[in-house]
This record gives structure tokens, C-alpha cells and sequence, in this order.
């Protein structure tokens, strides 16, 4: 069933690689650290949109035709402009002799085991967290015994159910293809996911700090964010949250690496990363277009940009036509507008260590340390990104009934979690070098 | 003797951790110090470098701390829940044996054919959850299949195929209402035939 499982997740992955030489043309243009998460992130998303678009032409998923079809194609992709590529690759790994310093070797290790942990204590139990069996896996199962996302809105079972049916679902679509593919409703085992997340975030951001600051420092501070309570809790439950805030990070890990070398390539990695945001979760759209706003500010390719709404459109467009509105809402239900209560809330919950421990006070000292150097830059705009993110939730907040759940402590950390991958690199940056 | 507080899987939720401690002592009062000294630092224009390594000095070494922690709570995890399958890992981390419950439950019940749920008032937490254990099954009022877990009082009156059921919010009598089974004095699978009063 491992080996199941293993085809389950490696066919996207697959799948998002070609996508990637597609667009890159067959050059080399990103490290291989940041090729292969940034395959997986958009390669799960890619596919289970195909997923969706095959319920919505009423075909049922067939485990081996889709293999087959989506495997040959990714294949041939592969094959015709990566063979050599990865010929290379494996004899480097095979050949070449690693000089690693015994530090290195301690914090490659400490990495090793805090992954392991998260990754025995997602798997060593089944899915336990409310959001998990109320929604995203209750929806996953459904789509695994139907072998399709349930259309048929007389069905108790409509859109798989759940508490809030206007919630995007590339999640559950990706756990109902791993029951697909291991042949049973696993809700202990689909759990992996989560830390093969976190794993390919981590590389990916080891990678990308690692261009920009020491290598030592990008291994501290990659060891620093999978031991962030919170994140390493998270990539432990079957929530959704913390997979958004990672695409966020890459996201806008890419759009400064676009910003730096005005190359088309990365806007449009960024652009799918930030669309995908929007097929994971609902707030993910408002951090699309906060971005997508941002970027056409520093005069990005409008064209390239929209290759997210590839995510977008499809579920707005299905949402639009089945009438199917935004939960959690309630602009003035009861009868009150502005909520100033949740302020000291939030600055509360921004004072406490026990779920980010040092982030919010590192970023703050970070930015306070560089005033001086941060000029109008780059860099220093992408400060502006997370801060965007934020006020988006003081504003969902602020103006509508969703205020009980700030103030009853269900929402505040979470949605600090999905905005952490952004501030962390930020900050990891800020601190890693002399601001330019 | 817990080295670590919270290594145990009790007083964690998705929303929130507890304090760390570190032999019963908050280990967030260092941070504050980090913070404080890294501040004031800050403010006296020192060399940014020994402030760099106050703050990443601190972190990792909180870092290397909560992952210590997770390798205790690996530990303590995999005393509870190694040798379990997935069953009884459900069960475990379902209150009560209402996993259980509603796997047998379920048994009796044909394929597809819509449950109505007892149960008590001041519990929703079952209520939420059972749709994820029922699948096929959807849960609706007035089902033909009931379900009854742990009101606060269950009578039978047997004679009359009565069952009156107190959920602590509301009094229900199932009249021509067979138990299927009975899995205690509150659990049973129960078929009516006709509209309850």
C-alpha cells in the first residue's frame, strides 16, 4: 500500500514537472530544489482540477486510464527535453563527493529527525481535527465511494456535503485520488500529505534563501520554520490552512525572484502559485488579487499574470452557475457593523510564543534593525505583501459576523499560519544579509 | 518525570498550543528576554551582527528544544497508539465508543437508507461528526433507521413499541418503534414504522 501510495502522489508530481519544461522551454532555469517542490505544489493542483473538470463532464475516475493518460503524456514531455537533464542529476547524486562541514551535518540531521516526527505523528492516527472529518476529508470521502465529485444537488451528498459547499476543493479531490489509487478509505494514511507538503516547502526554501543569503543561514533558518509549533502541528492534521500559507510563500518567494530578474518564467510560476491559493481555500482569491494588484503596480505582464486564473475561473465559474454562495459571511447580521473588539485580541494572540515562537517579534526587529536600508527596493515592497494578507483578515473580521469566531480563539492562529511561510522568508532575509 | 510539557497528545488543539515548559519552567519567559534585549539592542544602534545572533541564537536553540519535545512525544504517542489498526485508532480518537457504535449500528441499516441521530443536546460534537462514520448513510429528522446514543434518558415501553427519549433539550416518543439492537441501557438501532410524536 505504500508503493500505492507513493504512485498516487508521484503521478502529479510527474505530471507538474512536465508542465514545468513545458513552460520553461526545456532550459534550465531554476535549481532542481526548487524544480521539484515547485512540481509537486503545482502539479497536485493542476491534476486535481482535471479531476474536477472530469466530474463536471460527468466522467468517473478511473485510476489506471488517468495513470495512463496523464503518466504517457508527462513521459514524453520529460523524455524529450529532460532525459539528459536527469542523467546528470542522478550521477551527480551517485558520483560526486559531498565536502559537508560537521555543522551542516548536525542541522541536516536535526532536519531529518523533526520531519520524521511530523511525519510519525500525521500517520500514526487518523484524521482527528474537526474542519478535517466536518469538511475536507468528509468531502474526500465522498468523492472516493463516488468515484467523482457528487454534481447532483437533490443528493444529501451534494458537492460531498460538509459545512460550507463553496470551499474550493483541490484537497479533497488529492485525498479521494489517493484512496483511489490504494484501493480503500485510508483516513490515517492520506494523511502524508501534509508533511510531503512541508518537506517540499522546506527545499524549496532552503533553495531559495540559499541564492540570497549564507548557506548555513538558509539550513538555520529552514530547521527554524518546520520547528515552528504550530507549522510542525499542522503538518500533522488534515487542515488546510498551513498547505495555503506554503503556496503563498513560494508564491511570493517567486514574485521577488521575478521583481530581481524581470523574467517572465517566474511571474508566471507565481501567478499559477497564487491562483492555485484560490483553489485550496476561499481566502486564497482575496490573496491572488492582492497580489495580482501589487504586481501589475511594479509593472508585471498582465498576460502572464492571469495564467492563475486558470484555478480561478473553473470553481468561480461552477459556483456561479449552481448559485452556490460564500459562507461565513453575514455583513451586519447582527445589527453591528465595526467590531473594535477583536483588536486587542489580535495583538494579543501576536504576543505569544507558544504557536510561532520568535516570528512576529523577529519580523517587527528585523524591519526596525534595517529602517535605515530599506529603501524603496525590491525587497522592502514585498514587505507590504504579508501586511496586505493581514488586513484582509482584520477586514473579513471587522465587518462581518465572522468576528465570534476571532474572539472565541477558533480562527486568529490559524490565519496567522497562512500568512507565517510569507513572513518567515521575509524575515529570514531581513536577517540573513545587509538589506541593498 | 515530563521533561516536557504538553509531549503528551492531551491539551493541544488545531487552534492553538499550550506553553511549552521545559522541566515545569515557561520557556516563554526566555523568549521575552530574546526579544527584550534583542530590543533594546536595537534601539542603542549596536552592531547588527551580534543582534543577528541573539535573535537566530535564541530561535534555533527554542528550535533544537520543540524538536527534543517531538521526539518525546513520538515516544509517548507511539506507547498509546503503535500497535493499533486503524479501527481502534478511530475509536480511540472518537469519544466514548461512539465510532464503534456507529460502525455496528451501521450494519443493520440497508445500503444507502437515510438515519435520524439521538443524542444529547449539550453534545453536538456527535452530532457534527457522525455524517463522517455514516457515509452512505445521510443524516435527516424523521428517518425510518434511528439512531439513539447516550440521551440523557432513554424509556422503553415495550407493550406499546414506545420509546421515549429525553436528549436533555427536547422529549421525543418513537411510537411503533422495534429495537434492532440494543447496544446498552442509551445505544440502540431502532426501526418505526410510523410518524413520531
Amino acid at each position: 500500500m505504500i508503493i500505492l501510495l507513493f504512485c498516487a502522489l508521484f503521478l502529479p508530481f510527474l505530471f507538474g514537472l512536465a508542465i514545468l519544461i513545458v513552460l520553461s522551454k526545456g532550459k534550465k532555469i531554476i535549481p532542481t530544489l526548487q524544480l521539484f517542490p515547485l512540481a509537486f505544489f503545482i502539479g497536485t493542483s493542476l491534476f486535481t482540477l482535471i479531476l474536477f473538470i472530469l466530474s463536471l463532464i460527468g466522467v468517473k475516475w478511473d485510476k489506471t486510464i488517468i495513470s495512463i493518460i496523464l503518466g504517457a503524456i508527462s513521459l514524453i514531455i520529460l523524455g524529450k527535453f529532460y532525459i539528459k537533464e536527469f542523467q546528470q542529476i542522478l550521477k551527480k547524486i551517485f558520483t560526486e563527493r559531498f565536502n559537508i562541514e560537521p555543522l551542516y551535518v548536525l542541522l541536516i540531521l536535526l532536519i531529518i529527525f523533526k520531519l520524521f516526527t511530523i511525519s510519525y505523528i500525521a500517520v500514526n492516527k487518523p484524521v482527528t481535527d474537526w474542519d478535517a472529518w466536518a469538511n475536507w476529508s468528509l468531502r474526500a470521502k465522498v468523492f472516493y465511494f463516488e468515484q467523482s465529485v457528487n454534481l447532483d444537488k437533490n443528493s444529501s451528498y451534494y458537492l460531498g456535503s460538509g459545512g460550507h459547499l463553496d470551499y474550493p476543493l483541490q484537497f479533497p479531490i488529492l485525498e479521494a485520488w489517493i484512496f483511489t489509487v490504494i484501493g480503500e478509505w485510508n483516513d490515517q494514511l492520506v494523511k502524508i500529505i501534509f508533511p510531503i507538503y512541508l518537506i517540499s516547502f522546506v527545499l524549496f526554501l532552503y533553495s531559495f534563501l540559499s541564492e540570497r543569503i549564507t548557506k548555513l543561514s538558509a539550513l538555520l533558518f529552514s530547521f527554524i520554520f518546520i520547528s515552528l509549533p504550530l507549522v510542525a502541528y499542522h503538518s500533522s492534521s488534515a487542515y488546510i490552512d498551513l498547505p495555503l500559507g506554503m503556496y503563498l510563500g513560494m508564491g511570493t518567494m517567486m514574485l521577488l525572484t521575478f521583481l530581481k530578474t524581470r523574467s517572465k518564467f517566474y511571474l508566471i510560476l507565481s501567478a499559477l502559485l497564487l491562483g492555485a491559493a484560490a483553489w485550496i481555500k476561499n481566502e486564497g482569491l482575496l490573496f491572488f488579487i492582492i497580489t495580482l494588484l501589487f504586481a501589475i503596480k511594479e509593472r508585471a505582464n498582465i498576460i502572464a499574470l492571469l495564467t492563475g486564473l486558470i484555478f480561478v475561473i473553473p470553481w468561480s465559474l461552477f459556483k456561479l452557475v449552481e448559485g452556490i454562495q460564500v459562507s461565513n459571511l453575514g455583513f451586519g447580521v447582527s445589527g453591528s457593523f465595526l467590531h473594535f473588539e477583536i483588536l486587542p485580541v489580535i495583538l494579543k494572540g501576536l504576543l505569544i510564543f507558544n504557536n510561532f515562537t520568535l516570528l512576529w517579534f523577529a519580523f517587527i526587529l528585523g524591519v526596525i534593525a534595517n529602517i535605515s536600508l530599506l529603501r524603496k527596493n525590491d525587497f522592502s515592497k514585498m514587505l507590504f505583501l504579508p501586511m496586505g494578507y493581514f488586513f484582509i483578515f482584520i477586514f473579513i473580521y471587522m465587518f462581518t459576523e465572522n468576528y465570534t469566531y476571532l474572539l472565541n480563539g477558533t480562527v486568529l492562529q490559524r490565519n496567522l499560519l497562512v500568512i507565517a511561510p510569507t513572513v518567515f522568508w521575509l524575515t529570514a532575509l531581513l536577517w540573513g544579509k545587509e538589506i541593498e | 518525570m515530563e521533561i516536557f510539557g504538553y509531549a503528551l497528545p492531551y491539551n493541544r488543539n488545531i487552534n492553538g498550543l499550550p506553553y511549552l515548559s521545559l522541566f515545569s519552567f515557561p520557556v516563554d519567559i526566555i523568549l521575552y528576554c530574546v526579544v527584550a534585549v534583542s530590543l533594546v539592542l536595537i534601539l542603542l544602534k549596536f552592531e547588527k551582527e551580534k543582534i543577528q545572533q541573539i535573535i537566530i541564537g535564541g530561535w534555533v536553540f527554542f528550535s533544537v528544544l520543540y524538536t527534543f519535545q517531538a521526539g518525546f512525544q513520538v515516544y509517548h504517542e507511539n506507547r498509546l497508539l503503535g500497535e493499533k489498526n486503524i479501527d481502534e485508532l478511530r475509536e480511540i480518537t472518537t469519544a466514548d465508543g461512539f465510532y464503534s457504535f456507529l460502525k455496528n449500528a451501521s450494519r443493520n441499516i440497508p445500503a444507502q437508507e437515510p438515519v435520524t441521530l439521538y443524542t444529547k443536546a449539550e453534545a453536538p460534537l456527535y452530532r457534527q461528526k457522525a455524517p463522517y462514520f455514516l457515509y452512505p448513510h445521510p443524516i435527516i429528522d424523521n428517518a425510518q433507521y434511528i439512531l439513539i446514543f447516550d440521551p440523557k434518558l432513554v424509556t422503553i415501553n415495550q407493550k406499546n413499541e414506545e420509546i421515549t427519549i429525553d436528549t436533555g433539550k427536547e422529549l421525543l416518543t418513537l411510537k411503533n418503534a422495534k429495537i434492532i439492537e440494543k447496544f446498552s441501557d442509551k445505544r440502540f438501532l431502532v426501526k418505526k414504522d410510523k410518524e413520531m410524536k
